[in-house]
C-alpha cells in the first residue's frame, strides 16, 4: 500500500483503501468516557413530608393501638439531638447528643440502628433543622435516618422502588411549620 | 457507494460514509443514555449534595432554588443577590410563589388519578442554600397544598 492508501495490484484496476483502526480505537475511548459521564450524574430523590392541619378524623393505624418510640431528631451546626419517648405509658423519655463529626455520625447510626430494635413498628421521625445549615448538611443525615449508611442498605441489597429495608422511610420536618 | 468495476472485481459497496453516520448517531444516543425513569438536565446554577439515595428521579422537579435565583416551572420567580435569605423577600414575591404552586395544586386535586402524588413536589436545591430559604419554600408550598417533598440529590457511585 502507498502513503496515500493507493494499491495497484498486477496491472488490476486503481483501488482506495482506508485504514480503519485508528478511528475505531478513538471511538472506543470515546465511548468509555460517554459511559463513565453517563453514571456519575445519576440523580436521586430523598422523599420528605411537612406537618399539616386537617379536620378530617384521624385514622385508626397501629400507631394509636401499638406501644411504639416517638423519635426526635434535632440538628445545629455542632450537634445532633437525639429524643426518644414511648407512645404509652411508661413514657421512659430519653435524650442523646452527638457530635457532627464521623466519629458522632457513626455513633448516632448505631443509636437509630438501637432504637429501631427496639421499636420495629417505629417508622416516623421528626426533624427539627437549624436555620444556618446547608442544604449539603442536611443530606447526609437523612442518608442516616433512612439507610444507616455504613449498614442496613447497601447498593445492590435493596430494590430501589421499596422502602421495606429503610430505616425510618418518613422524615417530617417538623422545623418548616414553626 | 456502488461501483462497477472489470468483469472480475465485481460489485462493492462503499460503507465509509454509512459508518460516520452510525458513528454520530451511537455518540448522540449514548449522550442522552440513562437508565433513570426521567432524563433530566441540571439547571446551570445547581450543584447537587451527594447522597446514598437509592431512590431514582421520577419526576421534573417544578421549584429550582438556583445560587442566585428562584425558578418555578422553567420561570424565573426572582433573584437572590449577596445571600439574600427567604425573610428579605418581599411580600409580593412570596404572594407571586404561593399564588404559581396553589395553581398548581389546584390543577392538581382536579386532574391528578392518583390524590396522594397530587400533593407531591420535586425540588431542585443548590448544596449551598441554608435551611431558612429552603424552609421558607416549602412552607409557602405547604400553604399552597403540597405536603409531600421530593429533594434532589446527586447519586454516589
Amino acid at each position: 500500500m502507498s502513503r496515500f492508501g493507493r494499491k495497484r495490484a498486477f496491472g488490476g484496476p486503481a483501488t482506495f483503501d482506508l485504514n480503519m483502526m485508528p478511528f475505531i480505537d478513538i471511538f472506543s475511548l470515546l465511548c468509555t468516557f460517554l459511559l463513565f459521564s453517563a453514571a456519575f450524574i445519576s440523580i436521586g430523590i430523598h422523599i420528605v413530608e411537612v406537618p399539616f392541619l386537617s379536620n378530617a378524623a384521624p385514622k385508626e393505624t397501629s400507631h394509636h393501638t401499638r406501644r411504639i418510640i416517638n423519635l426526635t431528631v434535632s440538628l445545629s451546626k455542632s450537634s445532633i439531638a437525639v429524643t426518644t419517648t414511648w407512645s404509652k405509658v411508661p413514657l421512659h423519655h430519653r435524650q442523646f447528643t452527638f457530635a457532627r463529626s464521623d466519629t458522632g455520625i457513626s455513633r448516632f447510626e448505631e443509636k437509630l440502628k438501637q432504637i429501631k430494635a427496639e421499636s420495629p413498628n417505629t417508622d416516623a421521625v421528626s426533624l427539627y433543622i437549624d436555620d444556618d445549615l446547608n442544604y449539603a448538611q442536611i443530606i447526609p443525615i437523612l442518608d442516616s435516618l433512612k439507610l444507616g449508611r455504613h449498614g442496613i442498605a447497601s447498593v445492590g441489597e435493596q430494590d430501589s422502588k421499596s422502602e421495606e429495608k429503610t430505616l425510618f422511610p418518613k422524615i417530617v420536618f417538623s422545623s418548616v411549620v414553626l | 457507494m456502488a461501483t462497477v468495476g472489470d468483469n472480475d472485481s465485481g460489485l462493492s459497496l462503499n460503507v465509509m460514509p454509512m459508518l460516520d453516520i452510525f458513528s454520530v448517531l451511537i455518540l448522540f444516543l449514548l449522550m442522552s443514555f440513562s437508565v433513570d425513569p426521567v432524563s433530566h438536565d441540571l439547571s446551570r446554577g445547581v450543584i447537587l449534595p451527594e447522597s446514598s439515595v437509592l431512590v431514582s428521579l421520577d419526576e421534573r422537579p417544578t421549584i429550582v432554588l438556583e445560587r442566585d435565583a428562584i425558578k418555578v416551572n422553567d420561570q424565573l420567580l426572582f433573584r437572590l443577590h449577596h445571600g439574600r435569605r427567604f425573610s428579605h423577600l418581599k411580600r409580593h414575591e412570596v404572594n407571586k410563589l404561593f399564588k404559581l404552586l396553589k395553581s398548581m395544586s389546584d390543577a392538581n386535586e382536579r386532574y391528578a388519578k392518583n390524590k396522594d402524588r397530587a400533593k407531591e413536589i420535586a425540588l431542585e436545591i443548590d448544596k449551598s442554600h441554608k435551611f431558612s430559604l429552603i424552609k421558607g419554600v416549602m412552607h409557602t408550598a405547604q400553604q399552597a397544598g403540597f405536603i409531600k417533598f421530593k429533594l434532589m440529590v446527586s447519586k454516589a457511585i
